[in-house]
């Protein structure tokens, strides 16, 4: 495989990665590593969507019950958001870290030579297992509840996943102060 | 040497980035189940009635007395630490436990394979290369006794553009209670997308059984009848075929053509009401070595190849399972009156790990009821022919996982995938799940069928790669017939220790 067509595939592969990603719906820097999400104390982000996966509601998911997922509002209150038929709702709760995986992969297919040891790196095949690994990746920590779903499959990810107190301050400090407009 | 060298580094650079690369998995425990906590897991997080958390690392669970004890932080309602350093926490006051497994990313372990990072069974697979392990998802069911293997997923579906349901019978599966568990494993170097793996059950009649026909309907059915004469080139095939035990009818392929067909003669007692034929059989390693022997030949272009595959028009897709045609199924056929025998079916089910168990309506006759089976030599491995009266048709109660498990704990976003069909399922070599579902009543009283949809990725072998030959692997899909005849003394110097090395060779999670 000459250089110009390592480039062409290492770039390839780049891409790859990167739209073959589940996007993470969290504001960026809003989630970390899975290292220090596992002693994090608050809750997931989460997007309640409705028709055509237009957002309805996002922020950091507090409670869920059979038929309702609280969440903490732009106001720093929770607002409850009754579960339905038509709605559904994605969250987040770790940063999976895919740019890794994604430069890996592109490492990888830049590796690809033509000569003895190194036939296995072959750049096609590089690509689709890299990317599939990516993609995997990604969506490792995505979980959705689609229209008519259980949305008690949520209830891990909250800061409340007992089930909401019943004397929360109000207003409910976020996990970052929001920025002022 | 240079060029080797840097592409070395850039190989054990990235080895090291993407040794970064974690997953969490979280779960969670109630106060009354504190026993199954996950050790792995270095902080505990114990939610209180009262809405505030403790946070321990590190931490202990003292079932008889009824408390959990650590050191760590305590936060309010609002997130605020209130309190640090050693505590004992009554486990009434606890709303819920939550622990969270940081483990490293399966994703890493498949470019670390991909990378060059062999495992011994490369050495089986170096000596018969065409032989390597690789199936589809298998699964494991209790026959009552021991796990077995009883299903393998939608064997045919190598590329994303094959996606297919497919539905097998557990005919074997013996479950007690109205649990049934079903362990799904990843035992090859492949990639599975697995969209969902539902259990279908049918109440079963107390003197028959319920079978799947070829269309995807279930049919109440009378208990099978072994046949009363079972004429093959080897001589009386009765006794392999009589019951469903593992002792199957198989045979070598020929020599010069491997598509040479070869003929099995059945005769039954007559039934009333509406005949078929059950047929419990899989698939010999022919066709797997064949498909390996295809990608040998496609070698670095396989890649190039399956994405094109992807774009094919009908025709083109269709010209790539050409190779499969002309090896083709298990012709069923019945006589026509004339001395000749008419075709009523093919039955393609293809896999050669597990044997699936399919109903073939049959004409009546009068007298005797006599079946003719035609197949390619050494392509089939046959473990039960039999008769049977279809008394009508029934449609099985769906049920999906209410529990899937992937370690000690529970692993729920599998279950919200497989479940919500949200996203596919992704497995890689050594991964290992757990299904469970719940019957409305005992497991005895129902004939169970597995249910799966997805696709799978062969892993490209490092000792196929050095039988590229682009001319060769054109004439696998332009030529099947000649393809057959060239490959068949390969095939035969190959065909005695191909099922060693294919079971020797499957991937073993460390």
């Amino acid at each position: 495989m000459r250089h110009g067509e390592l480039r062409h595939w290492s770039g390839l592969a780049l891409l790859l990665g990167t739209i073959t990603c589940t996007p993470n719906p969290a504001p960026s820097g809003w989630l970390s590593p899975p290292q220090v999400e596992a002693a994090d104390p608050y809750g997931a982000w989460i997007v309640v969507w409705g028709a055509k996966q237009r957002e309805i509601r996002s922020g950091e998911l507090l409670a869920v019950t059979r038929d309702s997922v609280f969440l903490l509002s732009d106001l720093n209150v929770p607002e409850g958001i009754a579960a339905g038929d038509s709605l559904g709702a994605t969250l987040a709760f770790y940063d999976p870290q895919t740019g890794s995986l994604s430069a890996w992969t592109a490492l990888g297919t830049i590796g690809t030579i033509s000569n003895g040891l190194f036939l296995i790196f072959t750049g096609p095949i590089f690509i689709i297992t890299g990317s599939v690994a990516t993609g995997h990746q990604s969506s490792a920590p995505i979980v959705t509840v689609g229209p008519g779903g259980d949305w008690r499959a949520l209830a891990p990810y909250a800061r409340f996943p007992g089930g909401l107190p019943g004397d929360l301050p109000i207003p409910l400090p976020p996990k970052f102060p929001r920025r002022a407009p | 040497m240079r060029p080797r060298l840097s592409a070395l580094a850039i190989v054990i650079l990235g080895l090291v980035l993407a040794g970064c690369v974690k997953r969490l998995d979280r779960a969670l425990v109630t106060p009354a189940t504190m026993r199954t906590l996950d050790g792995k897991s270095a902080h505990l997080k114990v939610h209180m009635r009262d809405g505030t958390m403790y946070l321990l690392d590190p931490w202990r669970a003292d079932e008889a007395l009824r408390v959990v004890t650590g050191t760590g932080v305590h936060f309010d309602l609002a997130r605020t630490a209130t309190g640090t350093g050693a505590f004992t926490i009554p486990i009434d006051s606890v709303a819920i436990f939550e622990t969270n497994v940081v483990r490293p990313s399966p994703s890493v372990a498949a470019l670390a394979v991909v990378t060059g990072i062999t495992a011994g069974v490369a050495l089986l697979c170096a000596a018969n290369p065409k032989a390597c392990f690789g199936s589809c998802p298998t699964f494991y069911v209790t026959d009552g006794t021991h796990e077995r293997l009883q299903a393998e997923g939608f064997s045919a579906s190598v590329a994303p553009r094959l996606e297919a349901t497919d539905v097998d019978a557990l005919f074997r599966a013996r479950a007690h209670g109205r649990e049934v568990r079903v362990r799904m494993r990843n035992e090859a170097y492949e990639t599975h997308v697995i969209r969902h793996v539902d259990l279908l059950a049918v109440p079963r009649p107390p003197d028959g059984r319920v079978v799947a026909d070829q269309a995807g309907g279930f049919w109440e059915a009378s208990a099978p009848l072994p046949p009363t004469r079972c004429d093959a080139e080897e001589g009386d095939c009765r006794a392999a075929l009589a019951t469903f035990d593992e002792q199957e009818r198989w045979s070598l392929a020929d020599s010069t053509d491997l598509a040479t067909r070869e003929t099995i003669d059945l005769a039954f007692p007559a039934v009333a009401g509406s005949p078929a034929l059950l047929l419990a059989s899989r698939q010999s390693l022919l066709p797997t070595y064949l498909l390996y022997q295809t990608f040998a030949y496609l070698g670095t272009t396989t890649g190039s190849w399956l994405a094109a595959f992807e774009r094919a028009d009908p025709t083109a897709a269709r010209r790539a399972n050409a190779l499969s045609g002309a090896i083709g199924g298990i012709d069923v056929l019945v006589p026509d009156g004339h001395g000749g025998w008419d075709s009523v079916a093919t039955i393609r089910e293809t896999g050669p790990l597990a044997a699936d168990v399919r109903a073939i309506p049959l004409p009546i006759q009068s007298g005797e009821t006599r079946v003719r089976l035609r197949m390619a030599r050494g392509a089939w491995r046959i473990d039960q022919a039999a008769l049977t009266s279809l008394r009508g048709r029934v449609t099985p109660l769906r049920l999906t996982p209410h529990r899937v498990r992937s370690g000690p704990g529970g692993d729920s976003a599998a279950r919200t995938k497989l479940v919500t069909r949200s996203a596919p399922l992704i497995t890689y070599p050594g991964d290992d799940y757990t299904l469970d579902y719940r019957l409305p009543g005992d497991a005895g009283r129902y004939e169970l069928f597995l249910e799966t949809r997805g696709y799978y990725l062969e892993w490209m072998r490092s000792e196929w790669l050095a039988e590229e030959d682009r001319r060769m692997a054109a004439g696998m899909f332009l030529d099947p017939a000649g393809s057959l005849r060239r490959l068949a003394p390969a095939f035969k110097a190959a065909e005695a220790s191909l099922e060693a090395s294919f079971w020797g060779s499957k991937y073993e999670a460390r």
